[in-house]
């Protein structure tokens, strides 16, 4: 074949793709357009007038602009004299640097991590020491843990048949010895996908979301069952993390990066959480009164957002944060990924070997996961 | 932006939605993503619709908008705020016999993300090597030899699909 029928070849080829259906048609597209223009507006309106009147103000009653800033969500206490503490990285894991924990449990005694590799092996760390896994447990990319070292994580099947996820849940048996006692999978229907990070509260339930044809559903894998049922949410429910009361928080998604997030019990009695003025969010993490999330702001960039429960208040965080929060203590400290960690609005430097860390997981003892240059580590806080 | 002005914006993107999504699903492989970014891209068009139409080529300044939502990972969103950027991308089988289409998504998706553009943009959006060489923000040269490996990379992948195609 000569260039250019090469070229013709891959023309053809993508030609032949079909894409599913657009979410967007052109009768929304004017009206978005309009709408970005109004907000674009009104933050400049906004920003302007915010700027002039504590510009005014600060200039006849000193210090105003200093209490002004104080973040409205105050976390019961704060980090303070955090240490980093490498984690020990198993042999046949290198290289460390390859080892990204995925989370920590709320009492900080287990941590689990996997490798960034296309066919992800995962540890477990008890009381900051590798446990040895059998072949079969090592196989998933472990997600999340609880207090009882239950894991969860999705393993990647591959036959003749086809490629599947499946959801799996690890058990073992630390107060008896650390022994590994079992692996339970729930298969994905080949048609389905993975729509989300799996992870289980304190009672081993498990929740994920899997996508269909462009429907996402929300399922809940209760623990000592063998497979998991549909969590009555509306259309377009997204599940994003279970408490240990079962309160589920996520968000429903609209048309494109429409999305307002909420909190649900699981027969689906749900209420709606405040966000902003002018954004579109999502709750990802909940613990004890505080859930922690993203928004997508009206300059186009994802921050982190932190609610309280009790009062009702949001914030959204300022700064160049890319992901939004992703994991929220019961002191309502978080992490917000990739490299920063808050207590309310106060971003928490803390210390590391060479340059900045990555943070993932954060529990109620204040020990927070993530990698430095070097390998997976933990900061005690 | 006066009427006349919205008009012409709305006459040109209904001619191309559809490609837009079609090439933002060729980049990103992911439905919801792929509305995000033409969600994106035509907002961020009609914003600057002024300066887009003065523009020498207005294919190229919309697929350049395009591609940047594409690689700039901060806008990827609640796909990826979902699934974290911990869970690394669903392994490619080798050899499951799947249909000729899944092979290319899944060939695709093996280039790095500026490789896959360049394919994108060149083979499917049908820019010229300088118009994609204006949209990706690089050199004529660059375009050329990105293409040159996209396409070997891809005939690799593909084996005899590759060849059937024609």
């Amino acid at each position: 074949m000569s260039d250019v029928d090469q070229e013709q070849a891959l023309r053809d080829l993508l030609e032949k793709v079909p894409a599913p259906p657009s979410g967007i048609t052109i009768d929304w597209v004017l009206p978005a357009g309009r709408r970005a223009r109004r907000r674009r507006w009104a933050v400049w309106a906004a920003g302007t007038s915010v700027v002039l009147t504590v510009g005014a103000l600060a200039a006849v009653v000193p210090g105003l602009v200093r209490r002004n800033a104080a973040p409205v969500v105050s976390p019961s206490r704060t980090p303070s004299d955090c240490r980093v503490q490498p984690l020990p990285v198993p042999a046949g894991f290198e290289p460390a640097k390859s080892l990204t924990p995925s989370a920590v449990d709320p009492t900080g005694r287990f941590i689990v991590g996997s490798t960034s590799a296309v066919s992800p092996r995962s540890v477990l760390w008890a009381d900051g020491k590798p446990v040895a896994w059998p072949g079969v447990a090592t196989a998933i990319r472990a997600t999340d843990v609880n207090s009882s070292a239950v894991v969860v994580g999705v393993t990647h099947e591959v036959s003749d048949a086809g490629a599947k996820d499946v959801v799996t849940r690890l058990t073992s048996d630390f107060d008896a010895g650390g022994a590994f006692s079992g692996v339970t999978g729930e298969t994905l229907d080949p048609k389905a996908s993975l729509a989300s990070r799996p992870v289980i509260n304190a009672a081993g339930d498990v929740l994920f979301d899997i996508s269909r044809g462009g429907e996402t559903t929300v399922m809940l894998w209760p623990a000592g069952r063998t497979t998991a049922v549909q969590v009555p949410l509306p259309a377009k429910a997204v599940g994003a993390d279970l408490a240990d009361d079962g309160s589920i928080v996520g968000a429903v998604r609209g048309r494109a990066t429409e999305s307002v997030p909420y909190i649900w019990d699981r027969n689906g009695n749900g209420r709606r959480l405040s966000v902003p003025a002018g954004t579109w969010s999502i709750a990802q993490a909940i613990r004890g009164d505080w859930v922690v999330g993203a928004v997508d702001t009206p300059t186009d960039s994802v921050r982190p957002a932190v609610w309280n429960l009790r009062t009702g208040e949001v914030i959204e965080i300022p700064g160049p944060v890319a992901q939004g929060a992703n994991a929220v203590n019961a002191s309502g400290w978080f992490v917000a990924a990739p490299e920063a960690v808050y207590a309310g609005a106060k971003r928490i430097p803390l210390p590391n070997t060479t340059l900045a860390g990555s943070y993932t997981g954060v529990s109620d003892t204040g020990l927070v996961v993530g990698t430095t240059p070097d390998g997976p580590a933990a900061w005690q806080c | 932006m006066r009427s006349e002005q919205e008009q012409e914006y709305a006459d040109y993107v209904a001619g191309r939605l559809s490609r837009l999504h079609r090439a933002a699903y060729l980049l990103c492989a992911d439905p919801h993503e792929a509305d995000d970014i033409v969600q994106a891209t035509v907002t961020s068009l009609y914003l600057s619709w002024k300066r887009a139409v003065r523009a020498d080529n207005l294919d190229a300044f919309t697929h350049r908008i395009l591609v940047r939502r594409f690689l700039d990972e901060r806008r990827r969103r609640w796909s990826r705020v979902l699934l974290g950027d911990r869970i690394p991308d669903r392994p490619v089988p080798a050899d499951t016999g799947v249909e000729e289409r899944d092979a290319l998504m899944a060939a695709l998706r093996s280039l790095p993300r500026g490789q896959r553009a360049v394919v994108v943009l060149r083979f499917f959006s049908d820019l010229s090597v300088e118009a994609t060489a204006e949209a990706l923000d690089c050199s004529v040269g660059n375009v050329k030899s990105q293409c040159a490996r996209g396409l070997a990379a891809l005939r690799t992948a593909l084996g005899t699909s590759f060849q059937d195609a024609r």
